[in-house]
């Protein structure tokens, strides 16, 4: 808890400015009507009401519809709560008013990453790169490293602009590009062991230094398919299903044993989908919607942008998940199941679906057939601690009390390698085992598990 | 000839030692005298030494951040030799540094007696000024104004940086050097010289604002020729004028267009001003023609000024206080000084605010909130105060007293950020987890600088993907 203060992110300015400040300056004030309706926008949006200042801006821009600040506000907050569309069409009104206009090429570019359209994006990236002072483009190319930073003070935005470019170019499935212009612009320098120094702070609890580290490596050491795959896996629980892939599978086909080709094609195949194709807007659509249910609380705008996630890729469950847990918290488990089974049978490979369905049906007291999905999970990912855990409550719960030891104690043992505190399992087990059976079930908690396994 | 000159040279020495005073000697004629080798009979002249060994030491002590013994050291300095007027000017300074107000005004009294230059009227002026004594203060600054010559030096010395710079940054395009950089440097040297010859002007008019006379602040303004026909101080035009003289000239002279003046009141309250960001904001608070702007007059009026007119020695005294323990780190004469500004004025609450402030960085906790409590008794509106008493609770664990002055700071302030994030903490110590977050989220969006608060959101939730569609630009 501290006292002082410093702006810092440009990626939060850009949508923070887009939304605050420019809607209480400039044009905002000559749109006369629109100013009301903006002001709205800005308090709505700043406290965290997204829905009611997205309401607000589409009264601005109604009220005064060639206003640059009105659009650039309407389009901004569309795609902040995850109304693609709409954000899709007033960002194309506003580049056909003000072509020009570099902050509006800016959020254009970035929204045109966000569905998925690499080659325009990267057009206009280059059109804003274009838009620096030629010496400054030279000095950031071509200075020392020592006159970087002075460089970086002196117009961030250039640097922001090729990090964004060299993601755009990575997920559009041209490593060796990303990694030439990360050369090139010294994002990354030759000879430097960024692998080793990303496998030490993925040690550390940072996860801002573990991501950049693991960047780091993955575009100045094509040579080091281990941090790749690390870096897929993070990538993986942060949500970037299509960028883990490419990520992963490149991590596969570079490394050189059979065992870690194996391991690689396993995990693209029960954690991301296999051959299944995620459009970009439907992977955003998730993010978004993850958002708004888990830091706004709004289950209701969630679901919408879910089961459009849905609608958009029929094969990726990963929204199911959360449209199974909106339900849940709503008091409805058919809902939940419904949207868990329909994963299930969409890809029976998946091991999130399989042990999500599992729990829940232990939840209802299903034994039975949470069994079957809970044994399917403990299949495909032997290493995970709690499905096994769920899976000897389950066993228990069916009264079959040698398989309930024989997965406890799988699952003790397995947890021997983690800082997990088994007390309870163990004291449980101990007891039974003295004893006999309990009139309670035993404890199954839900653990965590290593880096890429954990959120979707 | 020849044998008369060193006659008379000797003649002239030999009486200057006779008619010299046991110390009023200067170190001049010490010297004069010590290559003759006759400075060392001489007792002024010993004194004179003794002098310099002390100015010496004085000034070694400062360079260890020792201000009490370099005090003493100039003190000393100026025992021994009262014609110096560098003991007395080094003796001003550290005083002032100290909080010795009288001490450092009488110092460069004497410096000005002895030695009447713009440089020696500023110091007397400033020192005059932070005493309250307007007359006395407008008087010596304005002997201070310095002549044209000093301020053609420090616009040539920004002009030979700045064609420095256009020079390099323009090189190999000579056409380019020749064409741009000669009007640059004229630019700034312009600028320069009228930074440097209107900066103690600017100063007395500051003075004359704060003390009420309109008067004779407008006839400085026209004597120095700030008058803008179109009375738009506001504007962001060249001006050869500060922002903070110009809000003040908007203030005088076109009341109706000066709401530049809401800002300028604000910085000088961040600046330790109260009594000029008073005079500023209430004038906005009653006259500001956007209402908006008249009520964040008020609102600043309220809660981040003192409820009245503090005693400008007390204001002086606050201000050294701080600066004492941020730029020297001497927390334990800061507290004393604090306490002679709280006896000058015990209903301003900045200095007990500034104590609390104090024991919080020395992890003090229990005494934070003891002092930060008798800020707020003396002025309940007092934000700051309320939102340290809250830090400080949290520290001692007591986090429903940290909850209530969180809560009540943002009724005052509700797009604080790092409040709304302290609240955010608060309850999630208080195991009320959902409400916590909610308020951590808050926080992170009025004030995207909250990294920590940043980065747990980011671990309980994913990054936010809202903030950019790639793992680069959702940071």
């Amino acid at each position: 808890m501290s006292t002082t203060a410093a702006p810092r992110s440009l990626a939060y300015l850009a949508v923070a400015l887009a939304v605050l400040g420019v809607a209480v300056a400039g044009d905002a004030r000559a749109a006369g009507a629109a100013t009301g309706a903006l002001e709205q926008a800005r308090a709505a949006f700043e406290e965290g009401r997204a829905a009611e200042a997205l309401d607000a801006a589409r009264r601005a821009v109604a009220a005064a519809p060639e206003a640059r600040e009105a659009l650039v506000v309407h389009a901004a907050i569309a795609e902040f709560v995850g109304e693609l569309d709409e954000a899709a069409s007033v960002y194309g009104r506003l580049e056909r008013l003000f072509p020009d206009d570099l902050a509006v090429l800016y959020r254009r570019a970035t929204f045109a990453v966000r569905v998925g359209e690499y080659d325009p994006a990267l057009r206009r990236l280059d059109r804003l790169l274009a838009a620096h002072p030629r010496h400054v483009r030279w000095m950031f190319r071509w200075a020392p490293s020592l006159v970087q930073p002075v460089l970086l003070a002196v117009a961030p935005s250039l640097e922001h602009l090729v990090q964004l470019k060299v993601d755009v170019l990575m997920e559009k499935g041209a490593l060796d590009e990303a990694r030439r212009l990360a050369r090139g612009y010294r994002l990354v320098e030759p000879g430097h062991d960024y692998c080793s120094e990303a496998r030490a702070a993925a040690n550390g609890r940072n996860r801002e230094v573990t991501f950049q580290a693991f960047r780091r490596a993955t575009l100045a050491q094509p040579d080091a398919p281990d941090c790749l795959w690390w870096y897929g896996q993070w990538l993986s629980d942060e949500g970037y299903v299509r960028l883990a892939r490419l990520m992963v599978a490149e991590a596969t086909r570079t490394a050189p044993s059979a065992a870690s080709r194996d391991a690689g094609a396993r995990y693209l195949r029960i954690r991301l989908g296999g051959a299944r194709e995620v459009p970009k807007p439907a992977e955003q659509l998730l993010q978004i919607a993850r958002q708004r249910l888990l830091r706004d609380g709004d289950a209701h705008g969630a679901r919408r942008l879910l089961e459009r996630a849905v609608a958009l890729a029929p094969a990726f469950v990963r929204p199911h998940a959360y449209l199974a847990r909106i339900a849940w918290d709503e008091g409805d488990p058919a809902a939940a199941l419904g949207w868990l089974q329909h994963a299930v049978t969409t890809d029976a490979d998946s091991w999130r679906s399989q042990r999500n369905l599992g729990r829940t049906l232990a939840a209802l007291d299903r034994h039975a057939e949470a069994e079957r999905h809970l044994r399917r999970a403990v299949e495909l990912l032997g290493d995970d601690t709690g499905a096994r855990l769920a899976l000897a409550r389950t066993l228990y719960a069916q009264e079959r009390f040698d398989e309930y030891v024989e997965h406890t104690r799988d699952a003790v043992r397995l947890a021997a390698t983690w800082p997990h505190d088994l007390t309870d399992v163990r004291a449980f087990l101990t007891n039974f085992e003295r004893w006999g059976p309990s009139v309670t079930l035993p404890p199954a908690p839900d653990l965590r598990l290593s880096l890429g396994w954990n959120d979707d | 000839m020849h044998a008369v000159l060193p006659a008379a040279v000797v003649v002239v020495l030999l009486g200057t030692v006779a008619l010299a005073p046991a110390r009023d000697v200067s170190p001049e004629t010490c010297r004069l005298l010590g290559v003759a080798g006759l400075a060392r009979p001489l007792p002024a002249c010993r004194f004179e030494a003794a002098a310099g060994q002390a100015i010496d030491a004085g000034r070694r002590a400062l360079a260890d951040g020792d201000l009490d013994g370099a005090l003493a050291r100039f003190r000393e300095a100026a025992a021994h030799a009262p014609a110096r007027v560098e003991a007395h000017v080094l003796r001003g300074g550290v005083a002032q540094a100290l909080g010795g107000l009288d001490e450092a005004y009488a110092a460069f009294a004497t410096a000005v007696r002895l030695a009447p230059s713009p440089a020696h009227h500023v110091m007397l002026g400033a020192l005059a000024d932070r005493l309250g004594r307007v007359d006395v203060a407008v008087q010596a600054l304005e002997a201070g104004y310095g002549a044209w010559g000093n301020h053609a030096f420090a616009a040539a010395q920004v002009g030979a940086a700045v064609l420095g710079v256009c020079v390099a940054s323009a090189w190999p395009n000579v056409p380019a050097i020749l064409w741009t950089c000669p009007a640059e440097v004229r630019r700034a040297g312009e600028r320069a010289f009228g930074a440097s010859s209107e900066e103690v002007p600017e100063y007395v008019l500051r003075i004359l604002v704060e003390a009420r006379r309109d008067g004779d602040a407008v006839a400085l303004a026209r004597r120095r020729a700030w008058i803008r026909d179109a009375g738009d101080y506001c504007a962001a035009g060249e001006q050869v004028v500060s922002p903070t003289t110009a809000a003040l000239l908007a203030m005088l002279l076109a009341p109706e267009r000066a709401d530049c003046l809401v800002d300028i009141g604000e910085q000088l309250a961040d600046d330790g001003l109260p009594r000029l960001a008073r005079r500023a904001l209430a004038d906005r608070a009653a006259r500001a023609g956007d209402l908006g702007l008249r009520a964040r007059a008020a609102h600043l009026l309220r809660h981040r000024l003192p409820a009245h007119d503090v005693a400008k020695v007390a204001e002086s005294l606050n201000l050294a206080a701080s600066r004492l323990a941020s730029r020297f780190g001497k927390h334990d004469t800061a507290l004393a000084v604090y306490q002679r500004a709280i006896a000058a004025d015990p209903a301003f609450s900045w200095p007990y605010h500034n104590v609390g402030r104090l024991y919080l960085d020395r992890k003090d906790p229990a005494r934070a909130a003891d002092w930060l409590r008798r800020a707020l008794a003396v002025n309940p509106h007092h934000w700051g105060a309320l939102v340290n008493l809250g830090v400080a609770a949290y520290q001692l664990e007591r986090y429903d007293e940290a909850l209530a002055a969180y809560r009540r700071a943002l009724e005052m302030e509700p797009e604080d950020g790092r409040t709304h994030a302290n609240l955010g903490w608060t309850l999630l110590r208080l195991g009320r987890r959902s409400e916590g977050l909610r308020a951590l989220q808050a926080g992170v969006r009025l004030d995207p600088s909250l990294d920590r608060e940043r980065a747990y959101l980011d671990a309980a939730f994913g990054t936010d993907v809202r903030r950019g569609p790639t793992p680069f630009s959702s940071r």
